[in-house]
């Protein structure tokens, strides 16, 4: 058996629970409706801050049961994983996943652009902000492996959402304290440090924020938690034993 | 003695505090049928889990000489996702059977096993526990292995069955194959098995050919591998 033929198993195998999952199209249907309605109701415009907004979830929402549930399910004790390569298995998941989202993401946005063009507007301007979006969803992906390592079936991505909505309160109930922060994310103009690492901090929990203006120079930190997140998921699984607990 | 299939030497596997194998020496020789005896909890299961590189040994070697290696767990697990025939297809494409090869192989084994091939465009998970142990020898014959190992090979199985199987073992050692097997069922096991291992409290204390055993040993003639593990395990 060589590697190339491991990996084509590998990649079926990805492909065919991804399908199983139909979040796949769910995410992306959902997705489609909120663009469509926001078209409708206002404008092409507000349609297409809707979808750049929006999209980076098609990565986490995909990103769901990567790891635990597999490793402790007993499915990986079978003659296509030995010699360890059920680790290889799970490795490659998330690339995969992360692929998968990015091709259903460009054709989403290639699909909008058109739509755009043929009623004579056009979002190619918005460009830089769609590549932001792709580092904001590999993120994603990153950290719901890295949760998938603790968190069984999904619940890596309802730790993510409830936290983030959490966030969200906490900045709510105390936005008269937070104008700085808020202020900053409006202009792009950082007054000290502090406001820096609040924003840093915002956007490890929503990485959807560096969209806002968009803060290419944060996105440099989203690459470095997405580097961070699949080498601490790496070391996790090289660690890793098959079996219930 | 054609050589060693499998050596294990000096293997230990604990789970925190607990050691499950605490020393696993032995050897499978090729060509042979081994069937690997223990009380329950003895760490028959974790020694072949540290084998197959399921679980990862803290201490030893393991040596596999083979090209092949096709592996039976005691209930076999599949993903609710996958239906027989995927399962079919990624092992045929892991082993690069091309279709005509995979179809002579299905033909040849499902009969033997008395597997209904209609049940593959099913849901793997959903089938009999039965079906899902006849599916998961299918799934190890088809790549041909030169080293099966069976984690109770008769679980789930019924009489019929068990004596396919049986008959299956034979003519894959007949061929030049090595079957490692590991069981409760000594006495479907006896008129096979050629050697035999016996891991007690997670150390392995005797391995020897059967039929000399017997014969050099005091048990008498009219023993058998029962006697054989209660001299060593009871």
């Amino acid at each position: 058996m060589s590697s190339r033929d491991w990996l084509a198993v590998t990649v079926r195998l990805a492909w065919l629970k991804t399908r199983a999952g139909r979040i796949w199209l769910i995410a992306p249907a959902a997705l489609l409706a909120v663009v469509a309605f926001a078209w409708v109701r206002d404008s092409y415009d507000t349609a297409v801050k809707f979808f750049l907004g929006l999209f980076p979830y098609v990565f986490l929402f995909l990103g769901a049961d990567m790891v635990r549930s597999e490793a402790e399910s007993g499915a990986l004790e079978c003659g296509l994983f030995l010699g360890g390569r059920f680790r290889e298995y799970l490795m490659l998941k998330g690339p995969f996943l992360a692929a998968v989202a990015a091709a259903i993401s460009l054709l989403m946005f290639a699909g909008l652009t058109l739509a755009g063009l043929a009623a004579g507007r056009h979002p190619l301007p918005e460009a830089g902000r769609f590549g932001l979006g792709l580092v904001a969803g590999v993120y994603y992906t990153a950290l719901a492996g890295l949760l998938s390592t603790r968190l069984r079936a999904g619940s890596n991505v309802l730790a993510v959402v409830v936290a983030q909505a959490a966030a969200l309160l906490l900045v709510m109930f105390t936005v008269t304290s937070r104008t700085g922060l808020l202020n900053a994310m409006e202009t792009g103009v950082w007054p000290d440090l502090k406001t820096r690492l609040e924003f840093m901090a915002a956007a490890a929990l929503i990485p959807n924020l560096v969209l806002s203006r968009p803060l290419y120079i944060f996105s440099l930190e989203l690459v470095a938690l997405t580097v961070l997140a699949f080498f601490w998921q790496r070391a996790i699984i090289r660690r890793m034993e098959l079996g219930r607990p | 003695m054609t050589g060693a299939v499998l050596e294990v030497r000096g293997l230990a596997k604990s789970f925190g505090s607990v050691r499950a194998v605490k020393k696993a020496d032995f050897t499978v020789r090729r060509g042979t049928i081994t069937t690997f005896l223990g009380p329950n909890g003895a760490g028959k299961t974790t020694t072949l889990r540290a084998v197959l590189g399921f679980v990862t040994k803290n201490r030893g070697e393991v040596v596999v000489r083979a090209s092949r290696v096709g592996f039976v767990p005691e209930q076999p697990v599949f993903f609710p996702w996958l239906q027989g025939l995927d399962l079919v297809r990624l092992t045929a494409r892991l082993v690069r059977l091309l279709p005509d090869e995979l179809e002579r192989r299905m033909s040849d084994l499902a009969p033997q096993l008395h597997f209904d091939r209609g049940l593959l465009p099913r849901r793997a998970a959903a089938y009999s526990a039965g079906n899902r142990k006849k599916l998961a020898y299918l799934l190890a014959l088809l790549t041909a292995p030169d080293l099966l190992i069976v984690d109770e090979p008769f679980s789930a199985l019924d009489p019929p069955a068990i004596k396919d199987v049986r008959a299956l073992f034979l003519a894959l050692r007949d061929r030049g194959g090595t079957l490692l097997l590991s069981t409760h069922l000594i006495a479907e096991v006896e008129r096979i098995c050629d050697d035999f291992i016996v891991i007690r409290e997670g150390v392995v204390v005797a391995q020897d050919n059967l039929a000399r055993f017997l014969k050099t040993s005091n048990l008498g003639s009219e023993a058998g591998l029962e006697k054989v593990f209660f001299l060593f395990a009871g």
